[in-house]
């Protein structure tokens, strides 16, 4: 990062100018004071300004490096890609196909059982010798693992225990929602309110 | 509770609770507790647990049910901290000697008793110690064996503050039982069996040893 010192250098001069100039308008007791701390706020957003100027095209340049080199490996990337979700479905389907033989055989034995036309004891024997659809593909290069990942999927929100209602995150999702909407003119909906909180805009 | 009684018959004798340390990192004290070399570590809280063992014994053997203390289910005894040995593979039997056998309900219980800093917390604990724990799926596996079907299996666990004078109260993880699941113990107990084999021989020169 050595080619972007004199630019830094720069931006770090115009930040310790004005954040020395921060103790003159820190503290307001007069009229004077406070268009004094005016101006000092239009002159920090003139700062911030010329440091933008000078990082964004830096930014920009690199950015544009980063989407050509993306681009040029993109087409052998989605190939491999697309290689691997192919294989891996058939593996899987593969694999299900085994898992439900094991399963038939399964479950004839347990029918049996449960019929009283075969032992316990003789049916769970049974049952450790059925073959089983393998959950591993050991070969001299590693393994491929079959697993099975245990998610989760909201099917009924309404009956979801209310304690998960008041968490941060959820209410945060929430209030994002119902910010848009009361944005696009939806009314401010029960559950929730408008307040004002006053922000101080550097505008010229 | 009695320690197990192995008889003379050139078989090898086990329990579930010594194959469960039947692991590369544990099977060197296995074997040296078979041979005499090294004592069972015992400790106060496992005593403290033989004690209240004892206690549910007694109780379920007058009462005929299970402890009333484990008050979410009153279930009818078959069997009480009776033992069994069965012959799982050729030459290999494991004693066992669940707490709490019901035929009529297909259920096996195995007490248990922590110490928690809160009912709460031993819940979680009690989570956390026995939601992986084979042993109820292993002892419904060994009972059929005996063509004794369990369908279900629950750790009933009393919950003790720490300096254990008072009981903070209970907690239980119940388990139901498939015929697939007490055939899908079969390969871990062979994998425990074959280890605890080969170390005897290792160390015995013969797997017909008197173990």
């Amino acid at each position: 990062m050595q080619k972007y010192e004199k630019e830094v250098a720069l931006a770090k001069q115009e930040a310790d100018k004005l954040t020395v100039a921060l103790n003159e308008v820190r503290v307001i007791k007069t009229e004077v004071g406070f268009v004094q701390a005016g101006t000092f706020l239009i002159a920090v957003k003139d700062a911030s300004r010329k440091i933008a100027s000078k990082k964004d095209p830096i930014i920009k340049s690199l950015n544009l490096a980063i989407k050509e080199v993306r681009d040029l490996f993109r087409e052998p990337e989605e190939r491999l890609s697309n290689a691997e979700r192919t294989v891996k479905n058939s593996m899987l389907q593969y694999q299900e196909k085994l898992a439900a033989k094991a399963a038939t055989a399964s479950q004839k034995i347990e029918q049996k059982v449960d019929a009283g036309e075969m032992k316990l004891s003789e049916g769970v024997g049974k049952l450790a010798n059925v073959k089983q659809a393998p959950t591993v593909v050991q070969t001299d290069k590693g393994k491929v693992q079959f697993k099975v990942i245990k998610k989760i999927r909201i099917v009924n929100s309404a009956e979801l225990p209310a304690k998960y209602l008041i968490r941060d995150r959820v209410l945060e999702a929430f209030r994002l929602e119902v910010a848009e909407d009361v944005r696009n003119g939806d009314p401010v909906p029960a559950g929730a309110e408008e307040y004002e909180e006053k922000v101080v805009a550097g505008g010229y | 509770m009695s320690d197990y009684v192995y008889k003379k018959d050139n078989k090898l004798h086990t329990r579930f609770s010594e194959l469960l340390r039947c692991t590369p990192g544990q099977i060197q004290s296995v074997i040296e507790e078979r041979i005499g070399l090294r004592e069972r570590i015992t400790t106060d809280e496992m005593d403290f647990g033989s004690e209240r063992h004892e206690m549910w014994k007694t109780e379920s053997l007058e009462t005929g049910f299970s402890p009333k203390c484990f008050s979410d289910y009153k279930l009818k005894s078959s069997y009480v901290e009776k033992e069994f040995a069965t012959e799982i593979f050729p030459d290999v039997v494991v004693h066992s000697r669940p707490d709490f056998v019901s035929l009529p309900d297909e259920t096996i219980m195995d007490h248990k008793t922590l110490a928690a800093d809160t009912l709460l917390q031993g819940g979680e604990n009690a989570i956390k110690y026995y939601k992986n724990s084979k042993q109820l799926t292993f002892y419904a596996f060994q009972l059929s064996v005996h063509n004794l079907r369990i369908k279900r299996g629950i750790y009933s666990i009393e919950i003790w503050n720490r300096s254990r004078d008072k009981i903070l109260g209970y907690s239980y993880l119940v388990r139901d039982f498939s015929m697939r699941d007490l055939a899908d113990i079969v390969p871990f107990v062979k994998d425990r069996v074959a280890m605890l084999i080969s170390q005897l021989k290792q160390f015995e020169g013969g797997n017909n040893a008197e173990v």
